[in-house]
């Protein structure tokens, strides 16, 4: 078993590596892997051409490892919206700004193996200085008592009729990336989409940005 | 199924969900959808109103959520042009650090050695009467007030009215002393007038990023990203950092050149040195908008008590700026400084090129310097000698420290020479003054009063015998500091403390009172590009809690100042700052009227019919400046003055005794002296204490591993501190690095009150110690 969990980290690092190249050269997909270049045909036309790659996503629960749940995700942010903190030790090396440090792991996610667990991708890779908004810790209180208290959570299945799409509840700032939270192995099941591979999201979801309704009186 | 086929079937599962994700963070750019985000507007179920960030002087613009009378939920303001949306793990907690559960929220009293509960307007009586008796017991300027780039505008206005206007007293003094006043000198002796000339507009045209003893990452972090953000745009764009240890932005730097503690000027002077000898000076700029100028040498570094430094410019030309320079060629810095000639060369190059812009930063490592004014000087001149200034890109840009450092004391001038238009010792700014605060022009007290480390000397000496601190902590961030919290604990010193929480400057205080924070009131600060943010009372302060100028209005009104003072709680921070603006009319310092504040995230002076200037001293941008290129009006000339500035050493070098250099500074996590952000939990978990950096040789040489204790002894004091070796900050061999944010480990025990004798501001990056394993 071990042997196979090297493997998939390998290939999941080959991946990543193949995906810098397609940064790096503006575009060209020239060595790249077919799944990258289907990646790449999403880019252009937000739909898979290859349509088979989408229900292989469908099932997208992790098969192996341990799963991420809302209760792990809300215990990481002083507020839902909040950055998270990092849950896990970094290293000196993982300080280093401007650097893909991080990103090595949460740009595309993928299965690491020494945390038994899929790392959550970031909406926000382009953004590099990591450290300017998650810190490491978890666990713990202030220097003195904090009266802090967590404000609720959003409602998570808002619709409005039981048939309906569920609503965007929470602010979209800088989280605007849908599925880096809501599909895939490292997504928490609570919010897991069925159907990452409409990536059109707002197409269905749409954020509620006013409060009421909207009536007119007849004059 | 074999075992092999099932891990297939999960690897190929597992690739093809890795696939998805790759596809899905490529799908949609982070900041798409900002514009949705909009202000005011009700997003993820808050209504989020607008207000700069608490802490740096970046001046970020939040959008705060409010529900049942809490903030619950911060993020960047869109349409803020400073952060576009962004914040950083600081501003993302702010709203945390207004509860901790040690809230100061009643006023105390120390009686018979012990804190004692009381009516806040008894403690208030208490302030007025003992401000009478020290004036009559000791003289009116026994008195003195001590303030903060964290005041708010009309806080600050308030505290210069009534310590100039109504007590006829200049012992008014801000923090922003300790951490702005050389770059103010700067200014002042190289443009006569204050504050950048540019914007952080700056930051999208530069083609080059120079960082002169700064660490924007971890300091100005949102800035950095923006820099960050112009180099992933354009790979030809970069990022050159000169310090004197390896930081984050070190790591991201396309180059990085460290040079030896106080050799910076060797460094701006080898770099002129090559500019000139090449020929890559802007002839016609040098001849049309500049005069060179010479000032005293060997100016000592304010240790001795009442030491009063008068510079004596004398204007000279380029030849003897050129014959003074012989002594700075690449290879003579390169012995001085550590850095390579061919660095140099490389920098001086990268100044000269016509085709580049290049923006200059930096903060407390020039600013914190016993040559400060010096070195701010020196790295204007590269600028002038190139011509690249006041044009978009083509930026020296002295980034602030505070959140109103600019706002407050350094534009309304809470300082102790300096009204809100202009200094005391001119006649006509007095009238001015005088004027708008309805007070007789005589009451101004034509001398300067002292500045800060004098006001704590004056403590020791007994010539301060009350001090009102406001918004600071100064029993942890004053240098030297055992002396001054020996001083302050004299017999017949009384100390008067407005403050959120319990502090080592409650401690030693004979009266606290209990401060509104932030977003508990309604206030306006002013950022590092002059943009100055309004904010409303947006949730209420606990208790009996009070806005700090409030309490001043109070105390002023017990002595009998209630005309001055014409304002209600409600209404003093709105009709001060419309007060405050009177002074500034006019197109060099003009002030947007609150009504466009109220709706703006942020507006820069000088704001002239209606538009902010941009870039000041260029006809193009400025409708202050005559013509249609540079005009300098800050100086009667109209030029810039290029200044002739040699390297000195600093007071106190290592030496057999004291081997090491000590340089002391911050973290991205904490704030100053870490009263608020180390109770937002998020921020102390990541940094909960302070500790000592050691370059990974001196520790294998001494025998010490991560965490070990480290004694460090000064001349000053000597304390032991964990150490952190090949941390997030590494210094050189023979240098110790100590962040300053943790109370336990008072660190400015051991630093030195040397100062720059033109700013006097202290140098909390230079001195000597002895470092052992404990």
């Amino acid at each position: 078993m071990n042997r196979v969990l090297l493997v998939v980290w390998v290939g999941a690092m080959l991946l990543s590596g193949c995906r810098e190249r397609d940064r790096t050269t503006d575009g060209a997909v020239e060595g790249v892997s077919d799944s990258v270049a289907r990646a790449h045909d999403a880019e252009q036309g937000g739909m898979y051409r290859d349509l088979q790659a989408g229900y292989r996503l469908a099932d997208s629960a992790p098969s192996i490892g341990k799963s991420r749940t809302m209760e792990s995700h809300r215990a990481r942010r002083a507020f839902d919206g909040a950055p998270p903190w990092i849950p896990h030790p970094v290293s000196e090396e993982n300080e280093r700004t401007g650097t893909l440090n991080c990103l090595n792991c949460h740009r595309d996610g993928g299965y690491v193996p020494s945390m038994d667990r899929y790392a959550p991708p970031t909406p926000h890779p382009e953004w590099t200085s990591c450290r300017q908004c998650h810190v490491p810790g978890d666990g713990g209180d202030a220097f003195k008592p904090s009266g802090w208290k967590k404000p609720p959570h959003p409602v998570l299945d808002a619709r409005s009729q039981p048939t309906g799409p569920p609503m965007i509840p929470h602010s979209i700032q800088y989280r605007g990336n849908c599925l880096a939270c809501h599909a895939g192995p490292s997504a928490p099941a609570e919010i897991r989409t069925s159907h990452p591979e409409r990536t059109n999201c707002r197409q269905c979801h749409v954020p509620s940005v006013a409060e009421g309704g909207f009536a007119k009186d007849l004059k | 199924m074999t075992e092999i086929d099932t891990n297939r079937r999960a690897f190929v599962k597992m690739m093809a969900s890795t696939t998805a994700m790759a596809a899905a963070v490529e799908l949609v750019p982070g900041v798409a959808f900002a514009g949705e985000a909009r202000q005011g507007g009700i997003d993820g179920g808050y209504k989020w109103q607008k207000t700069p960030c608490r802490f740096c002087g970046t001046g970020c613009g939040l959008l705060v959520a409010v529900k049942d009378g809490m903030a619950v939920a911060v993020k960047g303001d869109p349409a803020s042009p400073v952060n576009r949306g962004m914040a950083c793990v600081k501003g993302f907690h702010s709203i945390l650090a207004l509860y901790g559960k040690d809230r100061l929220t009643n006023a105390m009293v120390r009686r018979n050695g012990k804190l004692v509960r009381v009516p806040l307007a008894e403690a208030l009586d208490l302030v007025a009467s003992k401000i009478k008796e020290t004036q009559e017991k000791h003289g009116k300027n026994a008195v003195a007030m001590y303030g903060s780039g964290q005041w708010t505008i009309p806080d600050g206005y308030v505290a210069s009215k009534f310590m100039k206007g109504c007590l006829g007293n200049n012992n008014l003094e801000g923090n922003a002393r300790l951490c702005m006043s050389s770059a103010v000198t700067g200014f002042m002796t190289s443009f006569g007038m204050d504050e950048p000339m540019g914007c952080y507009d700056d930051f999208d045209h530069a083609d080059v990023f120079v960082t002169w003893g700064n660490n924007p990452a971890e300091m100005h972090p949102v800035l950095f990203s923006r820099m960050l953000e112009r180099k992933q745009n354009d790979p030809k764009v970069k990022l050159i950092d000169l310090s004197t240890r390896t930081t984050r932005t070190s790591h991201a730097s396309d180059l990085h050149c460290i040079f030896k503690p106080n050799t910076d000027l060797a460094l701006a002077n080898g770099i002129a040195h090559e500019i000139l000898k090449n020929g890559w000076h802007d002839k016609r700029f040098l001849a049309d908008h500049v005069i060179v100028k010479k000032g005293k040498t060997n100016i000592g570094y304010g240790l001795v008590d009442k030491e009063n430094f008068k510079d004596e410019p004398v204007a000279t030309d380029l030849a003897e700026y050129k014959k003074f320079l012989e002594d700075y060629t690449p290879e003579k810095v390169e012995k001085i400084s550590g850095v390579k000639a061919s660095d140099i060369r490389y920098l001086a190059r990268l100044y000269g090129d016509p085709s580049r812009k290049v923006m200059s930063l930096w903060c407390m490592g020039m600013n914190q310097h016993t040559r400060g004014t010096w070195i701010n000087n020196l790295v204007y001149n590269l600028h002038l000698l190139t011509g690249k200034i006041a044009t978009p890109g083509n930026s020296p840009f002295s980034l602030t420290g505070q959140p109103s450092a600019c706002g407050t004391v350094r534009e309304v001038g809470t300082l102790a020479h300096r009204l809100p238009h202009g200094v005391v010792t001119n006649e006509h700014d007095r009238k001015h003054a005088a004027e708008i605060w309805g007070v007789p022009v005589e009451r101004i007290d034509p001398k300067p009063g002292l500045h800060t480390v004098e006001i704590f000397r004056g403590l020791d000496r007994g010539d301060i015998r009350f001090l009102w601190v406001q918004v600071t902590n100064p029993m942890v961030t004053m240098p030297k500091l055992k002396r001054y919290r020996d001083a302050v604990q004299k017999e017949d010193r009384f100390i008067v403390v407005s403050d959120v929480y319990p502090t080592p400057t409650t401690e030693i205080a004979d009266v606290i009172l209990p401060s509104s924070m932030w977003i508990e009131r309604e206030g306006l600060y002013g950022n590092s590009e002059r943009r100055t943010q309004h904010w409303n009372q947006l949730v209420d302060p606990p208790g009996e809690a009070m806005p700090d100028g409030w309490q001043i209005i109070e105390v002023a009104h017990r002595l009998g100042f209630k005309k001055e003072f014409p304002w209600t709680r409600a209404n003093y921070a709105a009709e001060s700052y419309t007060e405050y603006a009177r002074h500034q009319a006019g197109d060099k310092h003009g002030m947007a009227p609150l009504e466009v504040l109220r709706k703006e995230p942020g507006v820069p002076w000088p704001y002239v019919n209606g538009k902010s200037t941009k870039w000041r001293y260029h006809g193009k941008y400025d409708p202050a400046a005559k013509g249609s290129s540079w005009d300098f009006y800050g100086n009667p000339e109209h030029k810039a003055y290029l200044w002739i500035r040699p390297y000195e050493l600093p007071p106190e070098s290592p030496d057999a005794q004291y081997p090491f250099w000590l340089c002391t500074g911050r973290v991205i996590e904490h704030w100053h002296s870490g009263s608020m952000t180390r109770r937002i939990p998020v921020l102390h978990r990541a940094v909960p204490n302070a500790y000592v950096e050691v370059n990974p040789a001196d520790a294998k040489r001494m025998g010490i591993k991560d965490g070990d204790k480290v004694r460090l002894t000064s001349r000053r004091g000597t304390m032991v501190f964990p150490a952190s070796v090949d941390g997030r900050g590494v210094p050189e061999p023979g240098q110790v690095f100590v962040p300053f944010f943790d109370e336990t480990y008072l660190v400015n025990e051991l630093t030195l009150d040397g100062h720059c004798p033109i700013s006097k501001q202290p140098d909390y990056k230079k001195c000597a110690v002895r470092v052992e394993k404990a």
